[in-house]
């Protein structure tokens, strides 16, 4: 040290390290090393800049610009167009001003559209607590008791219907507690066995009594709206949404059997899952349209749109049950070696330790089987259902409105891609919060 | 493990079923078994009832009536006074057609986007990007309707429409109209079956060449050019063929080109627009998904595969070739195939639009004209079925080949009749993909491919036949055989498959589908099924017997042949 003050060529203080280069920093060497590194690159680098500089401009002037919001149909759309000197194509957002309630709620009583509306609102205060953690788990009651309160809401009649089927469960807890510890001692298997018995008797041979004497006793019924009436946006999201809740535990319960040791359970569904991923959505829904009827007693029919949700759903759970194998397949062996060296049985191992590893490792899996089901919500519109795209050919027929595409199906392709990119998203946000690797 | 802890406790109470470990799988399966059995038989009694009830019957008969609807886009002769049968070939005949051009061009589109999304070039990047999340996020059924629609409203009528041109500087020949695509067809004349010829020997060769030459490379280390010389006798082994023929007399293919006649274009080939509407829909969007799988397949290789490519003296392009792109298939490919087979399955939306796949045809108009339900959904989901069951055994067979050995192999019992070896020849030793004395044989080895060629003809005749049934002059049609026939005639189909793809893919379940093979060859033709019939040029005998001794001499050589170079069969006698 001290040497080193006594030499006149040792440097006392430190040189500052000089700025780098002006060619390897700064957005002239970004572009150069991302835009132009080779002559190949910088022709699709100049494609690509004058593609996005001729198409963004192009769309905006379509959508907007140029637009007409107002009319009474088409010709009246060129006509204002004509006015307001547009030449070329441009959108003609009138049809959607003029048809935006069928496109909600398909041919739904309009006095009664504060219902879907309000069951709309619940469903997100339902979603809340399942989606965000942080929220007050007291919530989640409410999200159980959801499914049955916009059942009613949307189809209407005798609020007892609704109560007496989630009477159904209360009977089912009921039952369970009883035998599992209250009166009599049985296994916890056989408890939950017996207590679904008691559920399905509920709800074959005393629910709808039960709801017909309390209706008798206190009339409490909003009006009835038909299935047939339903449509738009609101049935699409009916059926992604009631497919999406129950496709994920049947799912569970499909691939648990599926990895299970028991030949007969396991066989079972193997077949399942194979036979329904084999074939095309479509034919299932057309079993359900023209072909279910046959398998039910004679003389029993049921609503059309229980009977695609019912489809929709079996065919998402096979799926499900794919990815969710997946990740139970992903789990190291010992994950289950030591649940089992804990005295878990086989419910609670699953229950504690080897389903929320699994279930975290296919969230993407479940996430795009979920985008997947609702995107294949659109094929009800095959069998004649009138969801957001089965409405849209009677409105093309329309002549007054003859001759509109692109904005028809670009309404309906935005309202799909806002729902799917968002459940991408939030699979993303979840992957991110649930990482517990330190990476 | 409970069992082992579990204090025994004398004899046998009821209570045990459920408690005690031993037996409670058995009782949860007879439980399960029951409420299978009797749902089933729920189901089957209502139908039974619900059928009685209407006054109709099961039966298949309906298939062999007359279906006296028009199919506008078909590649058979079909009319309307066809049968229901020949109405749902022609469907699946347009399923598979919209299936493998959709494939092709999803895999171009995937390719592309995909290696481009993972490209330094951050704008190209960032559209992909764009195009992959757009089309990935919008229902398909309305991408397929948008495009129909746009093609029907927006294409000039057929007398003011002209070729396209690719920016205005190549004619493409293909004529846009409202009322479908006119693409240049090639025309044969007289003396195009030399320049097939061409082709197929060009073909042969080639194979024999590369052969030739990696046989070089393994014992001198002299590395041939493979790929001019391949491509220079596929094509131009034909080409001059065809150049001199021309110059001899007329040319023997020319190509025709769509001419506006009267009110619509005639020549060249037809498309409609629903057609290539669900063809460009489905391939862009199942090309989004193919985009990400490839996308995957080329991170999931290390860097480290690369650095150390580069470090043993590889140049880039041969660390592609040799060590990246092998390793990114094995990732790739399985999903690639599943996304094929979505890609399959969601032709079936063809609906939609008008075109006359298996489910417009069987699962449209046949039932809606018939009412048979029951009957034409079976078949229609027995035909997805049965395609999904094949690409997904392609697929195991292809993830056992290239999968990793590991350190530990399954030790299961795989009951095969390729253990016969073991008693007839001695011992033994089975040989796996690190051995020494492993010497993998490339392509199909020698005499493998006879066997390979015997068992292609066979299914491609079988399938002929049951799908040509509509021809009762000579046999009667398939829905009116006796039941047995018919089963036996589909399981002796789908053995001989297997056969085939276990074979191609050197699967040792190969002896076995072959000798199953055997005995439904001869349980069909005591059936009465005409096997002389799948060649009926051929004199009496000659199929049904001659077919017989050649499946007798594969299955010898399966069985003894020096080194049939199958997984399970790649095995060296032990010394001693």
């Amino acid at each position: 040290m001290s040497n080193a003050k006594s030499v006149a060529f040792v440097a006392t203080k430190m040189i500052p390290p000089s700025p780098p280069p002006s060619g390897s920093v700064g957005p002239i060497h970004w572009a150069r090393e991302h835009l132009f590194p080779t002559p190949l690159n910088a022709l699709l680098t100049l494609v690509s800049i004058a593609f996005v500089l001729w198409l963004t401009p192009e769309i905006i002037r379509w959508a907007f610009i140029d637009a007409v919001w107002k009319a009474g149909s088409l010709a009246e759309c060129r006509e204002i167009a004509r006015a307001a000197g547009v030449e070329g194509s441009f959108a003609c957002w009138a049809v959607i001003n003029e048809r935006f309630n069928q496109f909600m709620f398909g041919f739904y009583p309009s006095e009664l559209y504060w219902r879907p509306i309000l069951a709309f609102a619940l469903l997100l205060v339902a979603l809340a607590p399942v989606l965000f953690a942080h929220l007050p788990r007291k919530m989640l009651i409410f999200s159980a008791v959801y499914p049955f309160l916009a059942y009613w809401l949307i189809w209407g009649d005798s609020l007892w219907a609704p109560l007496s089927a989630m009477a159904g469960f209360a009977v089912a807890y009921a039952a369970f507690r009883a035998l599992s510890g209250g009166v009599v001692q049985l296994g916890l298997a056989a408890a939950a066995a017996a207590a679904g018995l008691a559920a399905v008797l509920w709800w074959l041979f005393a629910a709808s009594s039960a709801a017909e004497a309390m209706q008798a006793v206190l009339p409490l019924s909003i009006e009835h709206v038909e299935s047939a009436k339903l449509g738009g946006f609101l049935l699409a999201l009916i059926l992604g949404v009631s497919g999406i809740a129950m496709s994920l535990p049947l799912g569970i319960l499909l691939a648990l059997g599926r990895k299970s040791d028991l030949p007969v359970l396991k066989g079972i569904c193997v077949a399942f899952i194979e036979f329904i991923r084999g074939v095309p959505l479509i034919t299932l829904l057309f079993v359900a349209s023209t072909l279910l009827n046959y398998f039910l007693p004679p003389g029993t029919s049921f609503d059309l749109i229980l009977r695609v949700v019912i489809m929709v759903t079996l065919f998402a759970a096979a799926y499900m049950a794919e990815v969710i194998r997946g990740g139970l397949a992903a789990l190291p062996q010992g994950q289950y070696e030591a649940a089992a060296a804990l005295g878990l049985d086989y419910w609670k191992s699953m229950r504690l330790v080897i389903l929320p590893q699994a279930l975290k490792i296919s969230i993407p899996g479940i996430v795009n089987t979920f985008i997947g089901l609702f995107k294949d919500t659109t094929l009800v519109s095959v069998i004649g259902l009138l969801d957001p795209v089965g409405i849209i050919a009677p409105m093309r027929a329309d002549s007054n409105w003859n001759g509109i595409v692109w904005e028809f199906y670009g309404f309906v392709a935005l309202f799909f891609f806002i729902f799917c990119f968002g459940m991408s998203r939030y699979s993303m946000y979840l992957e991110g919060k649930l990482k517990t690797d330190h990476r | 493990m409970t069992a082992v802890t579990d204090p025994s406790q004398g004899g046998f109470r009821i209570g045990m079923l459920l408690s005690d470990t031993r037996y409670r799988g058995a009782t949860i399966q007879t439980i399960a078994l029951i409420a299978f059995l009797t749902a089933g038989y729920w189901l089957v009694d209502n139908v039974i009832s619900n059928l009685a009830a209407l006054g109709k019957d099961f039966s298949f008969r309906f298939m062999t009536e007359p279906a006296g609807y028009d199919i506008n886009q078909r590649l058979i002769e079909y009319t309307s006074r066809s049968s229901h049968a020949t109405a749902a070939v022609v469907g699946i005949l347009n399923t598979l057609l919209v299936a493998v051009l959709g494939c092709a061009l999803a895999t171009v589109i995937g390719v592309v986007a995909g290696v481009l999304r993972l490209s330094n070039n951050w704008i190209v990047a960032k559209l992909m990007t764009v195009y992959v999340e757009t089309v990935r996020n919008i229902p398909v059924l309305i991408q397929i309707l948008l495009l129909a629609a746009v093609f029907d409203e927006f294409l000039p009528h057929p007398k003011q429409a002209g070729t396209l041109s690719l920016f205005g500087l190549v004619d493409t020949g293909v004529v846009a109209t409202n009322r479908g695509f006119y693409v240049p067809g090639p025309v044969f004349h007289d003396g195009s079956a030399w320049v097939v010829g061409a082709l197929i020997v060009g073909i042969l060769l080639s194979i024999g060449y590369a052969r030739h030459a990696r046989r070089v490379q393994q014992d001198t280390g002299e590395i041939l050019p493979v790929l001019p010389v391949r491509l220079g006798l596929i094509v131009g082994l034909p080409l001059v063929v065809m150049l001199v023929l021309s110059a001899v007399g007329a040319p023997p293919i020319t190509m025709e080109s769509p001419v506006l006649k009267g009110f619509n274009f005639q020549g060249g080939i037809y498309m409609r627009n629903s057609l290539v509407a669900l063809w460009l829909a489905l391939s862009i969007y199942t090309g989004a998904f193919i985009a990400e799988n490839v996308r995957a397949g080329i991170l999931s290789v290390p860097k480290g595969q690369t650095e150390a490519a580069y470090a043993l003296g590889l140049r880039p392009r041969r660390t592609m070739q040799l060590v990246i792109l092998p390793q990114a298939m094995r990732v790739i490919i399985p999903p690639l195939i599943s996304q094929y087979l979505n890609l399959t399955k969601n032709s079936s939306l063809a609906i939609a639009v008008g075109y006359m796949d298996a489910t417009g045809t069987l699962g449209g108009i046949t039932l809606n004209q018939t009412g048979k339900e029951m009957e034409t959904l079976m078949l229609l989901m027995a035909f997805y079925l049965s395609i999904s069951l094949t690409i997904s055994m392609v697929m195991n067979l292809y993830n056992e080949q290239v999968k990793l050995v590991e350190r530990t192999s399954a030790t299961g019992f795989a009951p095969s009749l390729g253990h016969l070896l073991n008693n007839v020849t001695g011992p033994w030793r089975n040989l796996t993909k690190g051995d020494a004395q492993h010497q993998p044989l490339y392509g199909v080895a020698g005499w493998l491919n006879l066997v390979v060629l015997l068992y292609g003809a066979i299914w491609l005749a079988l399938l002929v036949y049951l799908f040509l049934m509509d021809t009762p002059a000579q046999r009667e049609p398939y829905f009116l055989w006796p039941t047995s026939r018919q089963i036996v005639f589909l399981a002796l189909t789908a053995s001989t498959m297997s056969a085939f793809l276990t074979i191609v893919f050197k699967h040792f379940r190969a002896i076995d589908f072959a000798a199953l093979t055997l005995v439904l060859w001869v349980a069909a033709s005591l059936l009465g099924v005409d096997l002389d019939g799948l060649a009926a040029d051929l004199p009496d005998g000659v199929v049904t017997y001659g077919g017989f001794a050649a499946q007798v001499a594969a299955i010898a050589y399966l069985l003894f042949g020096k080194r049939p170079n199958l997984t399970y069969l790649n095995r060296v006698k032990e010394a001693g």
